[in-house]
């Protein structure tokens, strides 16, 4: 008897086996070879990101802090006292993988850092829930679209020593997943924890709120009404605990120097330009901030492309190249927005919900960045923007396939050279890479240098051994071959 | 995608062309032959030469020799291959930095080694190493005891 239940047991579980190859290779062919193209791209990435080692500059005075820190709880209360700033999960974080180390900051600091790009890559294919051949074109390009934008190589070049700006953009993928899922009591639980960890780990986080908002007005339910509810009182919690309990300020103009036109202000210059009334300069860095994630100009607040135009100075064909693959895209996105979006949001196909989201984190974004714009505050609407990129690259091969022979023939040309463009700029994220493994290692040669200008240093004798540690770890890194001169020609900006 | 499924096939080409590459490239890497990642190793001179201070900092810190005239391969400083020490690279290179390494590197300078600096730094056109030179002065070198015209007579540059 026993050996037939066993038979029976074998025979079930390879019919359910076979069920799911059968599943997985009919319903999910194309989805597969879009997370083989997305792990090609991670691999990459992760070992060039994994090559640099732990940056000297802004990690050393954390992880000195955390050394010091007893625990894990003393560091988030600690960081709930500074009088600028709300993040005290980015503080705990800091502690807990330092504790969890052991003296393998390496390992610990960009290990969490390729997981957190592994996350992006594979959170961020999924909510693609690719499904056709053209599906997967509009997949791939769209993969490039993340990678190659300019608000991406913000979140692969720093870390301090933990990149939170990638972390936010892992966690707003996260909520928008959720908000694509069927639903559930479990998934409105997790949408707002999703939500607490990213707001108090940077003002970013909040964010993830417009992401569950927006997604629900596009008709994503995914996270019911009672878990925005939900998300929304943890907001106004936020708002209460920063604003009105901790009485934390909000950034000031003399934080730190912004771009402005064609040049960039020291914060001596800003307070003098515009103390008086910075709402002008204000509104500058949330149109500079929003034009720079469509057409790759400004830059930082600085229009470099249109200065260098204007000046008629050599500009790296890198930058002619951003600007021209993110104007063709932005113009594909402008196409499929006014064609595809006309539906009202409930009735519409859930791409477009991906488009209509994207606008709203762009806008965000850009608000939240009124007192000073960066590309790294912009990384998150980055990568919504190859969200949408996604969209109107599917909508674009629709259009394709319905047109006569010669207009499909033309259309196909042109998306290819858009296409060309950016796959350009993301071998330009190699010589990021690279660039900073080189430049990060340098600076650990020149550290004793520091050591004798009396700048910020540990003086107890644990902080030198930690010192000293992440020292031998940089020196002894893997360094890049050189690079040669035409490289820096063509992909330095 | 039923008449031309080709055409929009092509918009996928590039994007999966550098995913091939990349792919590659990774597999090379962890095979220890990547196109991107550097195998050999640099001599001293070679590091000064492309300014990796990191190398610089571990090769004399192993024992390397600071003093001693490297070969250096072409590409790497010129077009031709050559011998320098490491600080005349700098002052060949003009890089402050690199100079800065190689006096650390040597601990407290004797005086003959400080003068020898000098007088290298002095014909230098840019002038940006002597300043780094001067901060490592030895201590008990008195004020008047560097003289340029007596000290720096016949130093020429072998650069």
């Amino acid at each position: 008897m026993p050996v037939e239940a066993d038979v029976r047991l074998g025979q079930r579980v390879s019919a359910f086996a076979e069920l799911l190859r059968l599943r997985w290779r009919w319903r999910n062919r194309w989805r597969a070879r879009t997370f083989g193209v997305a792990f090609a791209f991670a691999a990459a990435v992760s070992y060039g990101l994994w090559h640099i080692p732990v940056q000297r500059f802004d990690s050393l005075e954390q992880l000195v802090a955390a050394q010091e820190s007893p625990s894990v709880g003393a560091a988030f209360a600690g960081a709930l006292q500074q009088p600028v700033y709300l993040r005290p999960l980015r503080i705990a974080q800091i502690k807990l993988l330092f504790d969890l180390s052991q003296g393998h900051y390496q390992l610990a600091y960009r290990g969490f850092h390729v997981a957190l790009l592994a996350l992006l890559l594979l959170i961020f294919t999924h909510t693609l829930r690719v499904e056709s051949a053209r599906d997967w074109v509009a997949a791939v390009f769209a993969l490039t679209v993340l990678l190659g934008i300019h608000t991406f190589p913000p979140m692969v070049r720093e870390a301090f020593p933990i990149n939170h700006f990638l972390e936010i953009a892992v966690l707003c993928l996260a909520a928008l997943a959720l908000a694509q899922s069927r639903g559930g009591m479990w998934v409105d639980i997790a949408a707002a924890g999703v939500f607490a960890c990213a707001a108090l780990t940077l003002e970013s986080g909040l964010l993830v709120w417009v992401v569950l908002a927006g997604a629900w007005w596009s008709g994503l339910r995914g996270v019911s009404l009672r878990g925005l509810a939900l998300c929304t009182l943890l907001l106004a919690c936020y708002a209460g605990l920063r604003f009105v309990y901790l009485d934390t300020g909000m950034p000031s103009l003399i934080e730190r120097t912004s771009g402005f036109l064609f040049e960039r202000l020291e914060p001596e210059e800003l307070q003098r330009r515009f103390g008086a009334d910075p709402t002008g300069f204000y509104a500058y860095n949330v149109v500079a901030s929003l034009l720079s994630v469509a057409l790759a100009e400004p830059r930082a607040g600085v229009f470099v492309a249109t200065r260098a135009w204007f000046q008629q100075s050599a500009a790296s064909p890198q930058v002619w190249i951003t600007v021209a693959s993110s104007v063709a895209c932005t113009g594909l996105i402008g196409a499929w927005a006014i064609t595809g979006w006309r539906a009202r949001p409930q009735e519409a196909d859930s791409r477009a919900a991906l488009g209509r989201v994207a606008l709203l984190v762009s806008v965000a974004s850009a608000a939240s960045s009124y007192a000073y714009t960066k590309d790294d505050i912009m990384s998150t609407a980055g990568v919504f923007y190859a969200l949408a990129a996604f969209g109107a690259m599917r909508a674009a091969l629709a259009r394709v396939a319905a047109s006569g022979r010669l207009a499909a023939v033309s259309l196909s040309v042109l998306l290819c050279l858009v296409s060309c463009g950016w796959a350009f700029r993301v071998i330009t994220l190699d010589h990021v890479l690279r660039r900073e493994v080189y430049r990060t290692r340098n600076d650990w040669a020149l550290t004793p240098t520091l050591v004798r200008n009396g700048k910020r240093w540990p003086t107890d004798r644990r902080g030198l051994v930690l010192v000293e540690r992440l020292e031998h770890d940089a020196l002894t890194a893997e360094a890049p071959k050189l690079l040669p001169r035409w490289h820096y020609r063509w992909f330095e900006e | 995608m039923t008449k031309r499924s080709w055409l929009p096939a092509v918009v996928a080409l590039p994007g999966l062309l550098v995913a091939a590459m990349a792919l590659a490239s990774t597999a090379a890497a962890i095979a220890g032959r990547s196109p991107l990642w550097r195998t050999g190793e640099l001599n001293l001179s070679e590091a000064a030469a492309v300014s990796d201070l990191a190398t610089m900092v571990r090769l004399i810190r192993g024992g390397a020799d600071p003093d001693a005239r490297h070969r250096i391969r072409p590409g790497l400083l010129s077009a031709h291959e050559s011998r320098l020490t490491p600080f005349e690279v700098a002052l060949a290179t003009r890089r402050p930095e690199v100079a800065e390494i190689w006096l650390r590197s040597r601990g407290p300078l004797g005086a003959s080694v400080w003068i020898r600096a000098k007088c290298g730094a002095r014909l230098e056109p840019g002038g940006s190493i002597e300043p780094i030179v001067d901060q490592h002065r030895p201590a008990d070198l008195d004020a008047g005891a560097f003289d340029a015209q007596r000290d720096c007579a016949g130093v020429v540059r072998t650069w």
